[in-house]
């Protein structure tokens, strides 16, 4: 009889453990909610926290990856981002003329920021001397500034066509427009991020710009887009498991694995391209990666089954679980009306990265400027209906 | 020997209490530390201690980093395990209780 009452004792005990944490869960992901949900307050207190890094000189110096190019890309993606972020909240929270204005202004700091020198440089180094904006006309596509720059100078002209930038990105979409219908890119229908090297991901930045450039001038490039989309979809994608492949040779021929932070970060570009397809990236990422314990969720960055150390683009992978793939997802999850999924992965996020807002801005105590800057962009992207307006 | 037994039964539900409270105290002291550590991290910008925890990091940065993720996890856990071994001794001791009362 006693053994029996300590056998129930212990299940009724473990039923509690198991109930606190996900009392626990719902506790550290109470940001979440009111990000999913489009809460301006806590928008705004985050949009709030990047303005600080956006006021501060962040360049390499600010990261330590070991790599001077990996700092150089960091530094640049914590101002591209932040673009991004500003940009969906004006077109989520038109109304207040004064805070649009102010984000506004931001996207200027960030922009001009983001052509500076020493912004370039971390893609100059890697072209071996050939600056990137120097280099438009040439035959150097320079993805892995380009292709990112574009999205971002793209999609400030998408909200305001008259913008101080518009020129710029002009010139950019046009450099890289000639590219993609010349030589082996016509072909393979991506361009290279640094000599010799071409991620697929790098190249959905710009399929992302196209559209919105297109959108925004009136210009007609829907020929190329389609084919550089079905590209994407028959060539790069994982017959198996619907993943993106991470990266490829010359000849667009596999020579990574197809792994959840190329996915989930191509699905969220893709998206002012595409929304469907980006609904179909996701669907993979669902099917294949995403999971959750006890109301934490986690992506794999490998399908199950398959195992892989962590890299710059995942961050660390912990029991195949990886830390950038996990937040890549939040984007997806909030874009495709998944809340469930939004709030387990945020609860995670929250758990390793823990919000914290001080009077008037919120940051991630272990984000940075990257970290605070990839967490304003995603959790605040939206869906997009046919003409690319945000839902 | 049976009065020796009858102090015993009366100083369990005491020593009981005394463990209670001192495992959530325990629990509260680790929260506490994850906030100072949480705190010291944001000062300093630890996030590169996670972000990509490789090589070129301060010693700072990764004592803040892992100060910070090691509280802020073992307090969560403790707190898991405190509650699980509450409602353990609850539910083995109320029935004893409520079937004394009737």
């Amino acid at each position: 009889m006693t053994h029996v009452r300590r056998l129930a004792a212990l299940g009724v005990a473990l039923l509690a453990m198991y109930l606190t944490l996900q009392l626990a869960a719902w506790w550290i992901a109470a940001p979440g909610r009111d990000l999913y949900d489009g809460e301006l307050a806590t928008q705004a207190a985050f949009a709030e926290g990047v303005d600080h890094w956006v006021a501060s000189e962040v360049d390499r110096g600010q990261f330590a990856t070991g790599s001077p190019l990996l700092d150089g890309e960091w530094a640049f993606a914590t101002r591209q981002m932040a673009v991004l972020g500003y940009g969906q909240l004006i077109e989520t929270h038109p109304d207040d003329p004064d805070v649009v204005a102010h984000w506004f202004d931001q996207i200027d700091v960030c922009l001009d920021a983001l052509v500076e020198e020493r912004a370039r440089a971390f893609d100059e180094e890697a072209w071996r001397g050939y600056d990137p904006l120097d280099d438009l006309g040439s035959s150097r596509p320079h993805m892995g500034y380009l292709g990112y720059l574009s999205l971002s100078l793209a999609y400030d002209r998408f909200l305001r066509p008259d913008s101080p930038h518009a020129a710029l990105e002009g010139r950019v979409i046009a450099h890289l427009v000639r590219l993609m219908e010349s030589g082996r890119a016509r072909e393979i229908g991506l361009l290279e991020t640094y000599p010799g090297q071409i991620f697929p991901i790098d190249n959905v930045t710009f399929f992302g710009a196209l559209a919105l450039h297109d959108r925004a001038t009136g210009e007609d490039h829907s020929a190329l887009l389609t084919r550089l989309l079905e590209t994407l979809q028959t060539r790069y994608r994982d017959d198996a498991t619907g993943l993106l492949i991470q990266r490829v040779d010359l000849r667009g021929r596999p020579v990574d694995e197809p792994r959840g932070s190329g996915t989930a970060f191509a699905a969220y570009f893709v998206s002012f391209a595409d929304m469907e397809l980006s609904r179909s990236l996701y669907g993979s990422i669902q099917g294949e990666l995403v999971g959750s314990l006890f109301g934490f969720g986690a992506v794999r960055e490998y399908p199950r089954g398959n195992g892989g150390s962590g890299d710059i683009d995942s961050g660390p992978v912990i029991l195949g679980q990886a830390v950038s793939t996990t937040g890549f997802t939040l984007a997806l999850a909030r874009q495709h009306g998944d809340r469930d999924t939004f709030m387990s992965l945020y609860a995670t996020a929250a758990l390793f990265g823990a919000p914290r807002q001080g009077d008037h801005a919120a940051h991630y105590v272990m984000g940075g400027p990257i970290g605070d800057a990839l967490m304003f962009a995603l959790t605040t992207a939206v869906a997009r209906d046919q003409n690319g307006r945000a839902r | 020997m049976s009065t020796r037994r009858e102090e015993a039964k009366k100083k369990k539900p005491k020593r009981l209490v005394r463990r209670a409270v001192g495992g959530a105290v325990m629990c509260l002291i680790m929260f506490g530390l994850a906030e100072l550590f949480g705190g010291w991290a944001l000062d300093i910008d630890a996030s590169a201690a996670l972000l990509s925890p490789s090589q070129g990091l301060s010693e700072e940065a990764i004592l803040a980093a892992l100060g910070f993720l090691g509280c802020r996890i073992l307090s969560l856990l403790m707190f898991v395990q405190w509650v699980g071994w509450v409602v353990y001794h609850l539910a083995l001791e109320l029935p004893k209780r409520l079937s004394a009362i009737r």
